[in-house]
């Protein structure tokens, strides 16, 4: 019986590992034979591990209870105990049970009610929380986390609500991660196997005042818990089978494997494998020159493969009856080549990156049993987190086992001299980088464009490791009154290195290595109080961050930031409505890499060598949120938001004297971002679902950087320098308008054997245009204002079906899932000058003749680089611009196909499943 | 029944291959220019000369046209023409601030290389440096063996350049020592090369040697059971023999003054150039007399036979252009 009941604490999910704050379950317990309000009460859950005692009022609340399927039990002196099964608890929502209990002399049953309140219209949720559950990434086409986040209200390419990307963090069962050294334009290394996820949620309005390290959004996600009998499954997908042009080279491999060790201890792993021989396959129209070997297989990239292997691996151990201890690592490794154009007819290897992450986290539950009065839950968790990222070329081209696979881990050039950050070393030409000369491969022969070794010969590397200790408690004084505080504190250790030009010594043109490491540290305290009275719940928040990048080249620059960050949330019922208002100021440290000096282009392109600022301080939002929900018909809801948010602090890139190549960076800009969120559903009754999401934003900010700030300077006739005032320009994700649609369908048993019970399930969505600035064909005069002109917009169906069949004791499923049904052209980004993925007539004109100047050499017979079809004359010499300008017109033409101009073709994965 | 399809379609899923992308290769190299003989090998505007032959592969200076510093590299050509093999540079691909060439290669039978490197400042008439270099014959910066080309000889005079260089039997090799003399006449510089001795240098022990009875041989050519035959300032138009015991002979006369000496279908034969029209002529040592003649349009500076066929390939002038040409021996 025991034993029974500690199984059954391991399966208690891990609370406010989840979302906000995990689920809850409520109610009143009352005497059967008179409806007195009964106090003293036992409610618990799972065993009795978890639980509250009613108080005068019969009252209890069971808080933080990850969504799952309870069984909750009320017990008391005197009177029959009374259970119920099956309470379904969601994160972020209420379950309600009310109890009647009758006296053992009585000769009445207990009754328990379970009266759930509305989801939509729960006063007791201020938060838009937007759910993800692990049946959804089932159900719907989508593959991995970060793509379902993808299709969330306010979610544009990684951006959140129009902030720049990395604006956002994750939460992993409860403690939050992030790549803290370049969020805005790097990766977090560590990716969670599709198997693992239970469920994850998107916050992208006034989240609690438990999580910082984010202006515009949260990402959760819990993870699976092993079971008390052993349960896993195994998946393969690929497009093996399809014709070409509708097979990109993928094979994806998953599986998952879950249960009891010895008596309580339970284990859970899941592993995710996948490669494609195109990692980043593009819908770019068919080159018209017959010469072009993309004219006959247009559909694959050489050189652009790319594979990624995920494990995850999940200890619980219970320790004692109110203690439970989890211990999670995760294992990342991803290695790519990159497609480089310059590199099209060279078939050697070209450049690669391998970005690996490594996660290990411990969490230590304690909960009061149900009769210490008092609710007390409190969490210690610890996690370690790493990415390592290196960009360099590689010494061999991968040999390929299995599609993309090639179940090796790669040799890049300068990787022990990038790791050990050696920048004596790498003063030298470094082994293994290749002098770039022109192609004689080319099917066009001229030396122009195209050729045997990148001319960046960039060795880019970074290693960013923090080790994360944080405590939160929750105190239920009451069933109304929620308390929650702790805090956390977070060292970490940052090293980069990059080396331009590696091919050759440092010297006057060629920059310096940059290798730098500092460790900065975190800190952060928080309190939260929620209350609810009636149908008003009123929660208000205070944090405290506090970082030091202690990064300073000089002794004393680096200085502590401190910021508070107040939240506050009301939400009430009002009429047929429920009406949440919230206001908070949330704040971000800025990514560290601009805290330190680097060698190599950023982002905004300042120049080759940029100055760090160790002074930079806290990025900071503040939030104002309106929202409304309605639900004028079972089944169906209506949510409306909308949002102000003013950002500040922003990381700006400052123009250091006259060269606008050197710059330092400053926490300079500022903008505001104004949205209308739009939501209407139908829930999914398991036949029929559908939900349409419409959001319509406004994203502005003030866009320093060395560059535009130097065109902005205005000279007036008399010789003085005029300072513009700070003028907003559209955010680089400001999509106006987005919307997003999920329709999901079963068919009835009673369509027939081969259909009933066929899923199918569709998501549609379309934006309107990105902004992006002109320029001229020299890329250094804005034409117009900075992000002024618009992407055409961007549309894309997706169609999962899948069936599922019972198959030897097993589940067996089978599905289709294609993405871009319809195959429509998406342009993802244009020519700065003509506002174009294609080039013009007169560039491609212009870059022949400049490229013809440069190299006039006539080209004899005996060269490489001589073509027959070239030789007008047929004298065994190309000679003159007669003959030399048509192939260097026909090698710029292929050089600037736009081919990541353009979005993802059609894709399409075949699938099966097993899970028992 | 349903099941088992299910699970073939499952398993079948794997047993399909993936599609490729397009392949990137090389163009395939071009052939000769033309069927016919004789056959143009170089086309470029620059200077290509002193051509030397193996059974794979014709290895000849090359000065690119448009490089600006000038340099001169080793150009690897098929023996019968077409596209390089190979093109390699002093100092790589991209031009520096050094005016190098490599000089009077040689190709040996044991598929290695001997040239000289000279280095000078751009525009310079006289050189820095110059090195007698041994590599590999398809890599002539993987250096086996590297001397300078000053050296005295033991009667005293200084030898400040080496010519015409060639691998004898016995695998060592054997040049035209020399000196450099330059003169000016209405500002326009002229150089000339006076030759002081043929020497041979064995790779083993990297020791320079005069070959006696050879003084002022300008041209050479390796001869069966150890010798030597060359010609000399002296008797332009006599083909000497100098046997492996040391003694000289004069074993044929050509109609014409030597040029220079080449090896074609094992038959000593010469160049002789005058003014824009250039003759061969082979000699069988045997009698002296001789066995065949063939004149060609242009001025010939060099010649080397193609081992085992009757083709030989000629450095040869024709207006601005110095290219080389393959030629074929008439039956």
């Amino acid at each position: 019986m025991r034993v029974t009941a500690l199984v059954g604490l391991l399966f208690l999910p891990s609370g406010a590992a989840v979302a906000q704050t995990g689920g809850l379950i409520t109610g009143t317990v009352t005497d059967a034979l008179n409806g007195r309000p009964l106090s003293g009460v036992v409610v618990s859950v799972a065993g009795g591990q978890r639980g509250a005692t009613t108080d005068a009022a019969g009252r209890y609340a069971i808080r933080d209870l990850r969504s799952g399927a309870y069984r909750v039990t009320a017990r008391a002196v005197g009177f029959q105990p009374i259970s119920r099964d099956s309470v379904v608890v969601v994160s972020g929502r209420t379950a309600v049970v009310d109890f009647q209990l009758s006296a053992d002399a009585v000769a009445l049953p207990g009754v328990a009610i379970e009266a759930s309140p509305d989801p939509l219209l729960d006063p007791r949720a201020p938060q838009a929380i937007q759910h993800i559950s692990a049946e959804d990434l089932r159900t719907l086409p989508l593959t991995t986390l970060q793509e379902a986040v993808q299709i969330q209200a306010g979610v544009v390419e990684g951006s959140f609500r129009g902030g720049r990307v990395g604006q956002e963090a994750l939460v992993l069962d409860g403690l939050g991660f992030k790549n803290q050294f370049d969020a805005g334009t790097g990766q977090l290394g560590v990716r969670i196997p599709t198997a693992a996820v239970q469920e994850a949620s998107v916050v992208t309005n006034g989240f609690s005042a438990q999580y910082g390290q984010a202006l515009s959004g949260i990402v959760t996600a819990a993870t699976r818990d092993g079971g008390d009998r052993l349960e896993g499954s195994i998946g393969y997908d690929t497009d093996r089978p399809l014709p070409d042009g509708w097979d990109v080279g993928l094979d994806r491999l998953t599986g998952s494997l879950g249960g009891p060790i010895v008596g309580p201890l339970r284990f859970f792993v899941a592993a995710e494998a996948q490669a494609r021989i195109d990692d980043d396959p593009v819908n770019a129209p068919v080159p018209t020159d017959p010469l072009d070997p993309r004219a006959d297989r247009p559909w694959l990239l050489p050189h652009n493969s790319g594979e990624r292997y995920d494990v995850l691996g999940k200890l619980t151990v219970p320790v004692g009856r109110h203690q439970v201890v989890r211990l999670t690592g995760i294992v990342s490794d991803a290695q790519r080549l990159l497609f480089d154009p310059v590199l099209k007819y060279w078939p050697g290897p070209g450049s690669g990156e391998r970005v690996t992450g490594r996660l290990a986290m411990l969490h230590v539950r304690h909960a009061n049993p149900p009769e210490a009065g008092t609710a007390l839950v409190a969490d210690l968790r610890a996690g370690y987190f790493e990415k390592e990222a290196l960009r360099a070329p590689l010494l061999e081209s991968p040999e390929r086992s299995f599609g993309g696979f090639t179940f090796s881990r790669w040799s890049f050039a300068g990787e022990e001299i990038a790791s050990t950050r050696d920048t004596l070393a790498a003063r030298d030409a470094i082994p293994g980088f290749r002098v770039p000369s022109f192609s004689a491969g080319t099917p066009y022969g001229v030396p122009a464009f195209f050729q045997t070794a990148s001319p960046r010969g960039d060795l880019l590397w970074n290693r960013f490791r923090e080790a994360r200790v944080r405590v939160d408690l929750l105190i239920g004084p009451g069933p109304d009154t929620d308390l929650r505080f702790g805090g956390e504190y977070v060292t970490q250790r940052i090293e980069t290195f990059s080396r331009l030009e590696a091919y050759r010594a440092v010297e006057d043109t060629v920059p310096a290595p940059t290798g730098p490491r500092f460790e900065p540290f975190q800190t952060a305290g928080y309190v939260e109080l929620q209350h609810r009275a009636g149908d008003i719940t009123l929660t208000a928040g205070l944090r405290a961050d506090v970082f030091n990048g202690r990064s300073a080249v000089e002794e004393g620059l680096s200085e502590t930031q401190v910021t508070f960050g107040p939240r506050f949330a009301v939400s009430t019922a009002l009429g047929p409505a429920t009406v949440v208002a919230s206001w908070g100021r949330f704040a971000q440290p800025p990514d560290f890499q601009y805290l330190v000096d680097a060698a190599f282009d950023d982002t905004l392109r300042t120049g080759r060598f940029r100055q760090g600022n160790p002074a930079l301080g806290f990025e900071t939002s503040t939030q104002y949120e309106l929202q409304v929900r309605l639900r004028p018909a079972a089944r169906f809801g209506i949510r409306v938001g909308a949002y102000v948010k003013r950002l500040d602090g922003l990381v700006a890139s400052i123009p250091l004297g006259l060269d606008p190549d050197s710059a330092i960076f400053a926490s300079g800009d500022y903008g505001d971002v104004r949205g209308l969120e739009l939501t209407l559903e139908r829930e999914f009754d398991g036949v029929l679902g559908a939900r349409v999401t419409y959001v319509l934003q406004q994203a502005e900010a003030t866009a320093t950087n060395a560059r535009d700030l130097f065109r902005r300077l205005q000279i007036s006739s008399d010789g003085d320098t005029l300072f513009p005032a700070n003028v907003e320009f559209p955010l680089d994700y400001d999509r106006r308008h987005a919307v997003t649609a999920v329709l999901r369908g079963r068919a009835p048993g009673s369509a027939g054997a081969v259909l009933g019970g066929t899923l199918v399930s569709v998501v549609g969505r379309w934006g309107s245009g990105l902004p992006f600035t002109r320029t001229t064909i020299g890329g250094d005069t804005v034409i117009g204002l900075p992000n002024s002109d618009r992407l055409p917009s961007e549309s894309g169906v997706d169609l999962l079906v899948r069936r599922d069949f019972p198959l030897w004791g097993v589940r067996l499923g089978i599905y289709a899932d294609v993405r871009n049904v319809t195959n429509h052209r998406n342009v993802i980004a244009v020519r700065r000058d003509t506002g174009e993925p294609q080039v013009t007539d007169e560039v491609v004109a212009a870059m022949a003749q400049e490229a013809y100047t440069a190299n006039p050499a006539p080209i004899p017979y005996e060269s490489p680089h001589y073509r027959p079809w070239a030789d007008l004359d047929g004298d065994g010499l190309l000679a003159g611009p007669g003959e030399l300008l048509p192939p260097f017109e026909r090698a710029a033409r292929d050089f600037t196909q736009p081919l990541f101009y353009y979005g993802a073709p059609r894709l399409v994965r075949l699938g099966v499943e097993i899970a028992f | 029944m349903r099941r088992l399809v299910l699970l073939t379609a499952a398993i079948a899923l794997t047993a399909c291959d993936h599609s490729e992308p397009y392949a990137i290769t090389e163009p395939d190299p071009l052939g000769p220019a033309t069927d016919a003989l004789p056959r143009r090998l170089t086309f470029n505007v620059g200077v290509d000369r002193d051509p030397s032959s193996s059974i794979d592969r014709i290895v000849y200076t090359q000065f690119p046209a448009g490089r600006v510093d000038g340099d001169g590299c080793l150009g690897y050509l098929p023996p019968a023409g077409g596209t390089l093999l190979d093109l390699q540079c002093p100092g790589g691909t991209q031009a520096d601030g050094h005016q190098d060439a490599w000089l009077s290669p040689a190709l040996s039978a044991g598929d290695r290389v001997a040239y000289v490197w000279q280095r000078a400042q751009i525009g310079a008439i006289v050189p820095n440096d110059r090195v007698l270099r041994i590599a590999q014959a398809a890599q002539p910066d993987s250096v086996l063996l590297e001397k300078s080309a000053f050296f005295s000889l033991p009667d005293g005079r200084r030898v400040l350049a080496i010519w015409h260089l060639i691998w004898d039997d016995a695998g060592r090799l054997r040049f035209v020592a020399g000196q450099d003399v330059y003169s000016v006449t209405d500002r326009v510089w002229d150089t000339t090369f006076v030759p002081f001795t043929l020497t041979t240098l064995d790779p083993a022990d990297g020791e320079y040697r005069p070959l006696t009875g050879t003084d002022s041989a300008y041209t050479h050519l390796t001869a069966p059971d150890g010798g030597v035959w060359f010609a000399t300032d002296a008797e332009p138009t006599s083909l000497k023999l100098r046997a492996a015991d040391g003694s000289v002979t004069s074993v044929g006369a050509f109609a014409r003054p030597i040029t220079r000496l080449g090896l074609v279908d094992g038959f000593p034969a010469a160049i002789s150039s005058t003014g824009d029209s250039t003759t061969v002529e082979w000699i069988d040592p045997a009698t002296g007399a001789s066995v065949g003649f063939y004149a060609v349009a242009g001025r010939a500076n060099a010649i080397t036979g193609v081992p085992g066929t009757r083709r030989f390939v000629l450095d040869l002038e024709r207006g601005a252009t110095r290219d080389l040409w393959l030629f074929e021996l008439p039956e």
